[in-house]
């Protein structure tokens, strides 16, 4: 005669086990902000292209800032010592990780003057021959 | 021969739901999924000491302390048109939930021991930038 079913597993085991799974279902990924256009960046021209254009070709940024460089810098390289800041800022997370993709966007008053990003690897999209 | 039936009795479930940890269980379970938890990190440096109270040239490491607080880290940056590094003071502040998550970066630049200037951006709402819509 066979013996009906039981479970021989410590109950304390099954509740941690049980919590786990649970918990692991329960920690989603989140992303905020949207993944910076930086391949129409070459869009944009220095000293030229204006703040309304470089709204229209990168979106809305997340925020924005500001840059005030030394003015002895800032007479030796002919730039004015000044600029807003567009900041454009994308991440992922799924609690272990975070990857990021930023982009700033430098402005004076109405002009664009430059940009720098950066990214996490994996939010990259890998060329061959990188 | 007769097996005996799979009586619900016998499964382990049922006899787990007898016991107290399940209802400690699922007081759990409904905190992780009901709620929703708000965290910061960092502390959020005054901005507007830049301009007003800071001096290019004039201010030194313990003004900017002074005014803005113990930086969160500390490098040096030389970009190529600089002849020498800077030293760089970083300020990172961040606030957020399961919906949204927003940071403030601040970096202070020092040259020969002074403020030598500044570089912020922010997401956080106080910043959204103004005049788009």
């Amino acid at each position: 005669m066979k013996e009906p079913m039981s479970c021989k597993l410590p109950l304390h085991f099954i509740c941690c086990l049980l919590l786990s799974v649970a918990l692991s279902g329960c920690i989603p990924n989140f992303k905020y902000g949207v993944s910076p256009k930086v391949e129409r960046l070459s869009e944009l021209k220095v000293g030229i292209t204006k703040r309304a254009d470089v709204l229209m070709t990168l979106g809305e940024p997340r925020g924005k800032g500001a840059a005030r460089f030394s003015d002895a810098m800032s007479q030796k390289l002919g730039i004015v010592p000044y600029h807003d800041i567009w900041f454009y800022e994308y991440l992922e997370t799924d609690g272990n990780k975070v990857q990021l993709k930023f982009l700033l966007v430098f402005l004076d008053k109405d002009t664009y003057k430059g940009h720098f990003w950066f990214s996490s690897s994996e939010l990259m999209e890998v060329e061959r021959g990188l | 021969m007769n097996a005996k039936p799979l009586k619900l009795t016998n499964i382990f479930i049922f006899k787990l739901f007898k016991h107290f940890e399940i209802l400690v269980f699922a007081a759990v379970i409904s905190l992780v999924t009901g709620c929703n938890i708000h965290v910061t990190a960092g502390s959020k440096p005054n901005l507007s000491i830049l301009n007003n109270t800071l001096k290019q040239g004039v201010s030194t490491q313990q003004d900017v302390q002074k005014h803005l607080g113990e930086p969160s880290g500390k490098g040096l940056e030389m970009l190529p048109f600089m002849n020498k590094p800077r030293l760089t003071w970083t300020y990172y502040y961040e606030e957020g939930d399961m919906q949204d998550d927003r940071r403030l970066f601040l970096f202070v630049f020092f040259a020969e021991q002074k403020f030598d200037g500044y570089m912020w951006f922010s997401s956080l709402p106080e910043f959204k930038v103004d005049g788009l819509k």
